[in-house]
């Protein structure tokens, strides 16, 4: 089993921010010189999966296990978590129409995180070259992709338009899609995986003024759901991210987690939680 | 003949008597006529088709002091008028007939008649999966070929009947209907008896019947007209475009449809699609999503909310949209479990090529 370790860079605020939005954008973190070779293996192994490129170590070193992606990537699915086996290519002449809304196939609808999404973009991919669009918070709506290829215009929707080298992860589940494109090119979007191998716990950057029982979990996918339901899943991802799955509890009404000024201690909070550092 | 003066009853009353449409020397033509057909047919319910080839019918069919009443009933509705059916002509009389003298000495129209032996009912009622909106601008015009007396053989009109005939806000969708004994003990109920060669407009909605008939004959020519635009609302008796163009010229602009137009209109529309997803299940909710196919193709909209054609369901049926899908509630009630994005509303309209 191919796993690795390092060590986490994500606190505890980026954590629950990826629990909110279901994807986190690293911009510019692969070296230049390393988003020039892969264009051009790319370029030669035009292929929807080039997975040989996992093998190249200057690729390895520097997107599989890139520090600040794998860094993010640790502090999510934890320690010796897996490393990808499979590379794809969503090579994409341009100009091109926009894709059909999905999420992506053999996805486990539960509030847990055992595995990432994860693209790389070895060029500069800005709005007119067809990004990948995310709708945040979408990880936590449970869809399917045959059901919402009528969808085009999602308010929320996000364009993931960054610069070459950047990587961003994903909760598998996210509502995403090819944005339409308008420049002439091809555009290069390389895609892999990570699975965890360890139970989750809050072994990513712990902060000391970080209080579950006061954070905000509010969601965009609280527009998508009845009222604060957004916020109790967001909610309880974390917790099971923190290794206090169990314990999580919602008391109804105006109990932790709902957004709140509140008196004292938030009703509801689970005390287990109290201790998660 | 002022026709403002007629459009205003019409409007108010339901109906309205259109005296003289026919002279006395058309009066006879239009009975010989009548006469020639019904022997050679045997038969005194004529259809449209068997009456067509004589002259005389020609000439009563949208007859100008018909047309000017509901030409300018019909522009009231911001509508062009059209022939949509063409009933013929029949002969209601020749059963224990009476002359004139002693019709005059029949029975008056009492509250028996009226509701026992006139036979009330409604024309926009009767019509099959017609919007109200068809109903409430279609009119029908008796051309009697013989006199009616208000005790023998006369058209019967619950007065202002066709108020009650309305729809709940809906756009002209389904209408209400009124019980018909709350409608008979709230309306003045007339006799309407005409002279030969008059003729009585009435709108579809209104109640109306016909008083047991003891006279020879008791002749007349049906006739209905509605907008236009909602021509193929109705299936069943229409009169299509090609199946009248004998008419005068004058007439073809009365004309309208092919047989096979509802299919045409299909071939010849095209539906376009638009689907808000909003955020609760209210017509004025801010769309979440939209996605919209206009003339066959799918719509580039801005990613920008703040740009796109509607805020809502309801900013898209105040441009013409028809709601053909509400939202399907029963996938919103596991809260717990929230799926897909929002409340969908599906939209159409139909463009014309």
């Amino acid at each position: 089993m191919t796993t690795y370790d390092c060590a986490p860079t994500l606190t505890d605020s980026e954590v629950l921010e990826f629990c909110k939005n279901g994807y986190l954008m690293l911009e510019g973190v692969v070296p230049e010189e390393v988003n020039r070779r892969t264009l051009e293996y790319v370029d030669a192994q035009p292929q929807m999966e080039p997975t040989e490129i996992l093998k190249e170590a200057w690729f390895h070193d520097n997107v599989t296990i890139n520090p600040v992606a794998a860094g993010a990537v640790r502090s999510l699915l934890g320690k010796d978590f897996h490393l990808p086996i499979l590379m794809s290519n969503h090579r994409i002449k341009c100009p091109a129409g926009s894709q059909g809304w999905h999420v992506d196939g053999n996805f486990d609808f539960k509030l847990v995180l055992p595995y990432l999404q994860v693209f790389y973009y070895p060029q500069e991919t800005p709005a007119e070259n067809g990004p990948t669009e995310v709708v945040p918070g979408s990880h936590l709506v449970k869809n399917i992709a045959r059901g919402m290829q009528h969808y085009d215009r999602i308010g929320a929707a996000r364009a993931t338009a960054a610069p070459a080298g950047s990587i961003f992860l994903t909760a598998y589940q996210i509502w995403h899609r090819r944005s339409r494109s308008t420049a002439d090119g091809v555009r290069n979007l390389l895609k892999y995986f990570y699975w965890r191998t360890q139970a989750p716990t809050r072994d990513w950057i712990v902060e000391p003024d970080f209080d579950p029982a006061t954070a905000n979990y509010e969601t965009p996918a609280d527009q998508m759901s009845d009222q604060f339901r957004g916020c109790n899943r967001v909610a309880e991802l974390f917790t099971w991210l923190c290794g206090k799955g169990e314990h999580f509890q919602n008391l109804g009404g105006q109990s932790w987690p709902l957004p709140a000024h509140r008196l004292g201690t938030s009703y509801g909070y689970p005390t287990e939680l109290g201790t998660m550092g | 003949m002022n026709v403002d003066q007629l459009l205003v009853r019409l409007l108010i009353d339901g109906y309205v008597v259109v005296p003289n449409v026919l002279n006395a020397d058309e009066v006879k033509e239009a009975q010989a006529a009548f006469e020639c057909k019904a022997g050679e047919h045997e038969t005194h319910n004529l259809s449209w088709a068997q009456l067509r080839s004589e002259e005389a019918m020609v000439h009563a069919t949208c007859h100008p002091k018909i047309m000017a009443v509901v030409d300018a009933f019909v522009s009231y509705f911001d509508q062009e008028a059209v022939l949509c059916c063409h009933n013929g002509a029949r002969d209601a009389g020749g059963r224990d007939a009476h002359d004139e003298v002693e019709a005059a000495r029949m029975p008056g129209f009492g509250s028996e008649d009226r509701r026992k032996r006139a036979g009330w009912h409604n024309d926009g009622r009767v019509l099959k999966d017609v919007r109200d909106a068809f109903s409430a601008t279609s009119l029908t015009a008796l051309l009697y070929f013989d006199q009616t007396f208000a005790n023998n053989g006369a058209f019967v009109v619950a007065r202002g009947s066709h108020h009650l005939h309305f729809s709940f806000g809906t756009k002209g969708e389904q209408p209400y209907y009124p019980d018909n004994d709350f409608l008979l003990d709230n309306c003045e109920l007339r006799p309407v008896p005409v002279e030969a060669g008059s003729a009585i407009i009435f709108r579809a909605q209104s109640w109306h019947g016909v008083l047991p008939t003891h006279l020879k004959h008791r002749r007349l020519m049906v006739q209905c007209f509605c907008a236009k635009d909602l021509f193929y609302e109705m299936h069943g008796h229409n009169v299509f475009a090609n199946e009248a163009d004998f008419l005068p010229a004058e007439k073809h602009r009365y004309l309208y449809g092919e047989e096979d137009g509802w299919e045409n209109q299909k071939a010849g529309a095209r539906q376009d699609i638009l689907y808000i997803q909003a955020a609760s299940s209210s017509l004025s909710s801010g769309a979440l999503g939209i996605s919209m196919v206009v003339d066959g193709k799918r719509q580039e909209i801005s990613a920008n909310p703040e740009e796109w054609p509607y805020r809502s369901a309801l900013d898209a049926i105040n441009d013409g949209w028809r709601v053909v899908q509400f939202p399907d509630l029963s996938l919103l009630m596991d809260e717990l479990n929230p799926k897909g994005l929002g409340c969908e509303f599906i939209l159409e309209r139909w463009r014309q090529l």
